[in-house]
């Protein structure tokens, strides 16, 4: 083989084999040296349901890596990673968590913040959650509501439904002998409502000057006043409530 | 015997896994209705979220169609163990069926919905399904994680029921979820399922309205 032929040959094997090879180390590497205790949140750059595990991580003190979306892209269709395809995903304990509500209860249970455990209360809890989450299903309904204009569906979530399930939440403050609605630290759902309120409150940021849920103002206010979650809206990382511009300016005076 | 009295919707809806749960217990349990819910619903004591379902059992009356089968499974000593890893996989399927069943029941109460409904008996099954497959697969016994139904898996039981409504090629031999189809036989054969299932308890209509009824694929 001629001298040029076998430099080219050389040239056009080794380097792309280098270049894997070292793509390969460096993966490796990377995996080798992943603490264990290292936690990580993927979800996109929004609050959205990403926002309430944030507020608790930061309520909890626990370390995390926003990671962003670039794995979640790349790997979506591996059921062993993204069972249900979706983000928020939570990596803790050497897990890989999924679904939103089961990722704060899982926290909860892991801080020892989620009651003694009697049955009653843990029914008390869950229906506080699903409730929260029929919240959640209306108000992202109307968000991403695939119509051309979403202001008359966000503006009812605002308004009648608003009121309706604001004075449902004040009943229940007022049966809480306790500082939230439960105890004298948050129950895990009380963190995807925190979000939600602060939601619906942008559409609307007169909503507690009628008077009608000072409970629920109350509750709002001391939750956000918590040093940790204070300090967490003081540089949260992303401002926008949704992957659209509809929630981020009021539409009910 | 226990006894439990269940307030819902002439309707299947979002009383009918229950109604499977309390057969599948062998918990004897009276339809009663909507009769207090209609007269009674801004009494926050009585309806903290102004809904039905409502389930009075052990002397309390209970609300939210999930919270109301983990209370059942509790009590029944059928929640899995208590470490925090068990408590998450039933509380993650718990959230992934609760948001296909939220995706069936908005286009059922959407007007025009033939082919919308089409396109969820077939596209959107095929996804969602594939989801549920993969998990039950993992498992090694008939059910998603243990010896017996977890309590997702009535919800489950039900939502794959109104779909098969639909689409009644759902489980047949060229079926892409085989194990799926292997749990819905054995939920299907637990004997009181197939009690309740065989019985006129079983109310007519799926959802408030008569359009998911029918085959439209």
């Amino acid at each position: 083989m001629k001298l040029g032929n076998r430099r080219f040959l050389t040239f056009s094997v080794l380097f792309p084999f280098l270049l894997v090879t070292f793509y390969a180390l460096k993966q490796t590497f990377f995996m080798l040296t992943a603490s264990a205790s290292e936690v990580i949140l993927e979800y996109f750059p929004i609050r959205g349901r990403g926002e309430p595990v944030r507020y608790f991580l930061a309520d909890l003190g626990i370390p995390y890596t926003e990671a962003g979306l670039d794995k979640f892209w790349e790997t979506k269709e591996d059921l062993d990673q993204y069972p249900f395809k979706q983000v928020p995903a939570l990596t803790i304990d050497g897990k890989k968590l999924v679904q939103g509500n089961a990722i704060l209860e899982y926290l909860a249970i892991r801080a020892s913040k989620n009651g003694n455990g009697d049955t009653f209360e843990r029914y008390r809890v869950s229906s506080l959650m699903f409730a929260i989450e029929d919240v959640a299903a209306a108000y992202y309904g109307a968000v991403y509501a695939e119509v051309e204009d979403n202001s008359a569906l966000l503006r009812s979530v605002a308004t009648e439904q608003a009121d309706r399930w604001f004075s449902q939440f004040e009943h229940l403050l007022k049966q809480s002998k306790a500082e939230y609605f439960f105890w004298d630290y948050p129950s895990y759902p009380e963190y995807h409502l925190l979000n939600l309120v602060a939601a619906i409150k942008q559409l609307r940021p007169k909503i507690f000057d009628d008077g009608k849920t000072p409970l629920l103002k109350a509750w709002f206010e001391r939750f956000q006043a918590r040093p940790a979650i204070a300090k967490y809206e003081a540089s949260r990382p992303f401002a926008t409530f949704n992957d659209n511009t509809s929630g981020d300016s009021p539409l009910v005076e | 015997m226990a006894s439990a009295s269940l307030e819902y919707f002439p309707i299947r809806g979002r009383g009918e896994p229950i109604r499977l749960m309390l057969s599948d217990l062998e918990i004897p349990f009276t339809e009663d209705g909507m009769a207090k819910f209609k007269e009674n619903y801004s009494n926050l004591d009585e309806f903290p979220f102004q809904q039905l379902p409502r389930l009075t059992i052990d002397g309390e009356k209970i609300v939210q169609m999930n919270s109301i089968l983990e209370y059942l499974a509790i009590r029944a000593g059928k929640n899995g163990g208590s470490s925090n890893k068990e408590r998450y996989q039933i509380s993650s399927l718990t959230y992934a069926v609760e948001d296909f069943a939220c995706a069936y029941t908005k286009r059922v109460y959407t007007p025009d919905n033939a082919e919308l409904l089409k396109e969820f008996a077939t596209t959107f099954t095929d996804k969602a399904f594939g989801h549920f497959e993969h998990i039950v697969k993992k498992s090694n016994t008939e059910y998603f994680f243990y010896d017996y139904p977890t309590f997702p898996e009535y919800h489950l039981l039900y939502i794959v029921i109104a779909v098969q409504t639909l689409r009644p090629s759902l489980f047949d031999s060229a079926t892409k979820f085989p194990v799926l189809a292997k749990w819905f036989a054995a939920m299907s054969a637990r004997k009181g399922i197939k009690e309740y299932l065989a019985s006129d308890k079983v109310p007519k209509q799926f959802n408030g309205n008569a359009t998911a009824d029918a085959p439209c694929c």
